[in-house]
């Protein structure tokens, strides 16, 4: 939409946008067309000199099985963290959607977890998890389950995909709910002089309103679990036991800054643009069709 | 059925139907709050019985001294308070700065015409889409090449430059009236007169929600300040928590625990005393 | 010459010429009305006076100085929106004084302008609240308020009652005029309401695509209508406009097919100007068959078709009517219109004397 009203002249908005366009280009454009040139060039050894090297880091990386087994795991991690964290906030959505006494109060204790950072996630989890000292790794050796989550990789992954979801309930609960409330009361009022209730009302009514959100939140989740959770794995696990926990973001880091091997990295962040680009063109996708509802 | 009957069994179902909510409702209210007590329990005991693994569920009052103890700057220990009065000062820059900056770049956006302006917006729309983790090694070789390695600027400016904000306030400002531009075009008032006056009262519950946004997004932030301050003064907290846990030799669990509550306090407080402003922010600025 | 003067301007917004060349003089402490159809360009023209767009061409004076060019805070023009447009986060009072204040008046000064306008307009209880906290009625009066405490060279009006309830708009319209008169301010207002126009113009100028139609006082545009334009917007309900000839007599028929010596004519008669029987003497016959009555109170508009076939209507006094059945109505020749079918210009007769 375009206003009809302005105000005249372009010194006064070129003004305005000078802030905006100095942070934009130099802590943004350039540090993209860096990496994409480090990424089709090979430095030697001693980062004296560099020769053009095209897609050579690339098809290096694509056959590197490290990095593949990388993609796959991250592939797993990102689907049960945005399964596991859609799921509860859903069912705890409905709920408080629901006209009972006290909603204020559990609204705003499902909400507030936004707060924590990821980090802090990772790392209270790590002291509830931890082998020797956690409450919660104590309770499971009360139930006859050998815990050690810094020593078996199906628990690290576990562990890391559990305190990923726990932080990113609240932010889906928050849409989930405004989408809920946003479904018009006679609609449902319809369904029930229909007769629908509970799962059938939830199923064939609730749901398919619910769609483009749960759509919309499935990208973001997905990027919020390729990329934020970073902290949360570091504080866990560092990607370990071994590798049974390196997501491409955690490889990226200990490739590019704890190893210093900057032309691999420079091409693992192009990848990792790539698919961002991707997921954000489909998250607008799904916005411009939540917009049009 | 009668009417009376029928709502009776609607009366029924309602609270069959609360019972299960409250239910539900309840144990995610637990699956959130649990955690945090236990850890916060943890916090209040000495070191050798959490060690044994001695966790109860009610905390030692006494244990509490350990919060003024961290919070106070004694030497040698370690520096939480200044931990904390970092991530403080970076998150509050973080916010001020990009709606400061993004509160401009929209107004120029959106109520002038100038060449070059469709190009401006898309590439704000662009910046939009990479998180600064995806970009954080080419990003941190530029910082470097400005020589912003191991400063303040460096640890809040790389995190300034998004476009979230500059949109959300666009779409706001698009639904400013014409005839309220107009009417203070005939009040005499020019485009600085009309920002101060008109348009940045109007914006006042957007800041508030975009501040929560914001401050909660610069407080929480872990891989760049990790990557970009090597040195310890420059830790936030979010880092130096996550340091106290590594090296499995330390005993002093009480004091992580205790760390790890005051880490999440500030945000936590910010967004409960503006929860409704920040949700319904929140929820319009991804529309 | 003082007051304000358009001089051939024109507006064009990409290919679309929105205004092809209006002259107008206001002299000093006249109301003049533009009014026409939606897409008529008054409201553009409206803001070429007040400054908030360009023309493309032609000159804007007020007061003998050409403004065109001047940005519109330095025209000392004061304007009533549509919409109101009142600062929604100001009181009352700072709304009114706003343009005082960015105009740097003494403080002293702007509270008793404000005061002595709120008391104009009987809204002196009003100052301290909100914009919110008002109805529409008292919201148009701060709107107005802010305008008059400006004490501008030139009030514009921007369909200010066209978000009121009729019974407002009509207590709201002899306010406005009450006001405009006491303080002599020259005014231009726009209106798609022919009622506003009338009853507030000392002029009114119908504009019709772009052109001016007719510039006049106002009962000389209802009875001397320029073109078909003008005569269907001015007039309610709508003037009749049929076909038919003039012969060589100088009489009307209202046939179509062969004009025979005589000319083809669009023949407009207005409903209030026809009378129940047969005329006697030159009047035109009219045989109306009328299907439905709509009751206005003092008098019914009959709606129906003539003999020719033609849609017809008549406002008369109530009485009971056959509806279905052939009625003899006539209209007097000096209350004919006569437009030329082609061009819809008036082409005669010079119509009878304002009523």
């Amino acid at each position: 939409m375009e206003r009809r009203t302005i105000f005249p002249g372009w010194a006064t908005p070129a003004l305005l946008l000078v802030p905006q366009m100095a942070l934009t280009v130099l802590l943004f454009l350039w540090p993209t067309a860096v990496a994409v040139r480090a990424s089709v060039m090979r430095a030697d050894p001693f980062g004296l000199s560099e020769t053009f090297a095209g897609l050579d880091n690339f098809t290096a990386l694509f056959t590197d099985p490290l990095y593949l087994a990388a993609i796959g795991r991250t592939l797993v991690f990102c689907g049960a963290v945005t399964g596991l964290a859609l799921g509860l906030a859903v069912l705890l959505a409905v709920f408080a959607d629901a006209d009972i006494r006290g909603r204020g109060a559990y609204r705003a204790a499902l909400v507030w977890p936004y707060a924590v950072a990821p980090a802090a996630a990772g790392v209270i989890w790590a002291l509830l998890l931890h082998p020797q000292i956690g409450g919660v790794a104590g309770l499971l050796k009360h139930l006859g389950i050998a815990w050690n989550y810094k020593l078996n990789d199906t628990q690290a992954m576990i562990a890391v995909v559990g305190a990923s979801a726990w932080r990113q309930v609240s932010y889906n609960f928050i849409f989930v709910l405004a989408g809920l409330q946003s479904i018009p009361r006679t609609i449902i009022d319809a369904a029930r002089m229909d007769g629908a209730r509970g799962w059938r009302r939830f199923r064939t009514i609730l749901l398919p309103m619910l769609a483009p959100t749960l759509a919309f939140l499935v990208v973001v989740n997905l990027v919020y679990s390729a990329f934020e959770t970073f902290g949360t794995i570091e504080a866990l696990t560092q990607g370990g036991p071994g590798r049974a926990t390196q997501t491409l973001m955690v490889k990226v880091y200990r490739d590019g800054v704890v190893n210093l091997d900057l032309g691999a990295s420079a091409a693992q962040s192009v990848v990792l643009m790539a698919l961002v680009m991707g997921l954000t063109a489909l998250q607008f996708h799904f916005l411009r069709r939540r917009g049009g509802r | 059925m009668t009417g009376a009957d029928l709502r009776a069994r609607l009366r029924g179902n309602l609270v069959a139907g609360n019972l299960v909510a409250h239910a539900v409702l309840l144990m995610g209210t637990a699956l959130f709050l649990l955690p945090i007590w236990l850890v916060f329990v943890g916090s209040t005991l000495d070191s050798g019985a959490i060690n044994r693994g001695d966790i109860g569920l009610l905390p030692r009052l006494e244990g509490l001294a350990i919060y003024p103890r961290l919070l106070s700057p004694a030497p040698g220990g370690v520096p939480v308070w200044r931990m904390l009065a970092l991530s403080f000062a970076m998150a509050l820059a973080i916010a001020a700065g990009k709606i400061a900056v993004s509160l401009l770049s929209a107004y120029a956006v959106a109520f002038f015409r100038f060449p070059g302006r469709m190009l401006c917006f898309w590439l704000l729309f662009i910046t939009l889409m990479l998180p600064v983790e995806v970009r954080i090694i080419p990003t941190f070789a530029v910082v470097a090449d400005f020589g912003m390695v191991n400063t303040f600027a460096g640890l809040v400016l790389p995190l300034t430059a998004s476009a979230t904000a500059t949109l959300l306030f666009r779409q706001a400002f698009v639904l400013v009236p014409d005839e309220l531009v107009e009417a203070a075009r005939m009040d005499g008032a020019g485009p600085w007169r009309f920002l101060r006056d008109v348009l940045i009262p109007l914006s006042r519950t957007n800041m508030a929600a975009l501040f929560v946004i914001l401050f909660v997004y610069g407080w929480n932030q872990y891989l760049w300040p990790l990557v970009v301050a090597t040195d310890p003064r420059l830790d936030t907290i979010t880092v130096g928590i996550v340091r106290m846990i590594g090296p499995e030799s330390r005993t002093a669990w009480n004091e992580v625990m205790a760390t790890a509550i005051l880490a999440m306090l500030p945000p936590t407080l910010v967004v409960l005393a503006m929860l409704r402003w920040f949700v319904k922010g929140l929820t319009e600025s991804e529309r | 010459m003082a007051g304000l003067v358009l001089d051939q301007v024109r507006k064009s917004f990409g290919r679309t010429e929105v205004l092809r060349g209006i002259d107008l003089d206001v002299a000093p402490g006249e109301m003049v009305v533009v009014v026409g159809a939606s897409g008529c360009g008054k409201s553009t023209l409206l803001r070429l006076v007040a400054g908030l767009e360009q023309p493309s061409s032609g000159r804007i004076m007020l007061d003998g100085e050409d403004i065109t060019a001047r940005d519109p805070a330095a025209r000392d023009i004061a304007m009533v929106f549509q919409h109101y447009a009142l600062y929604p986060h100001m009181s009352v009072f700072d709304n009114m004084a706003y343009g005082l204040k960015v105009r740097r008046l003494p403080r002293a000064e702007i509270a008793a302008r404000v005061e002595e306008a709120a008391q104009m307009l009987h809204i002196s209880p009003l100052l301290g609240r909100k914009p919110r906290e008002l109805s529409g009625g008292q919201r148009q009066r701060v709107a107005i308020g802010r305008a008059v405490v400006r004490k501008p060279r030139l009030f514009l009006f921007d369909e200010p009652l066209s978000s009121l309830d009729a019974r407002l708009r009509t207590s709201m319209r002899a306010e406005i005029k009450r006001l405009q008169r006491r303080l002599g301010v020259t005014s231009l207002y726009v209106t798609h309401d022919q009622h506003e126009a009338m009853s507030l113009g000392d002029r009114i100028l119908v504009l019709n695509e772009g052109r001016p139609a007719q510039l006049g006082p106002p009962m000389e545009i209802y009875a001397r209508p320029a073109d078909t334009a003008v005569a269907e917007l001015i007039g309610d309900p709508p003037m009749n406009l049929l076909p038919g000839w003039l012969d060589a007599n100088g009489r009307v028929r209202l046939e179509t097919g062969d004009a025979g010596n005589g000319r083809s004519v669009l023949v407009g008669i207005r409903p209030e100007d026809v009378a129940g029987g047969r005329p006697d003497g030159d009047g035109l016959a009219l045989g109306f068959t009328p299907d439905t009555v709509e009751p206005m109170g003092a008098e019914v508009l009959l709606v129906g078709r003539l003999e020719t076939g033609a849609a017809f209507s008549v406002r008369t006094l109530p009485a009971s009517f056959a509806l279905g059945s052939r009625l003899d109505f006539h209209c007097p020749a000096q209350r004919l219109h006569l437009f030329d079918p082609g061009s819809g210009q008036r082409i005669g007769p010079a119509g009878p004397a304002a009523r």
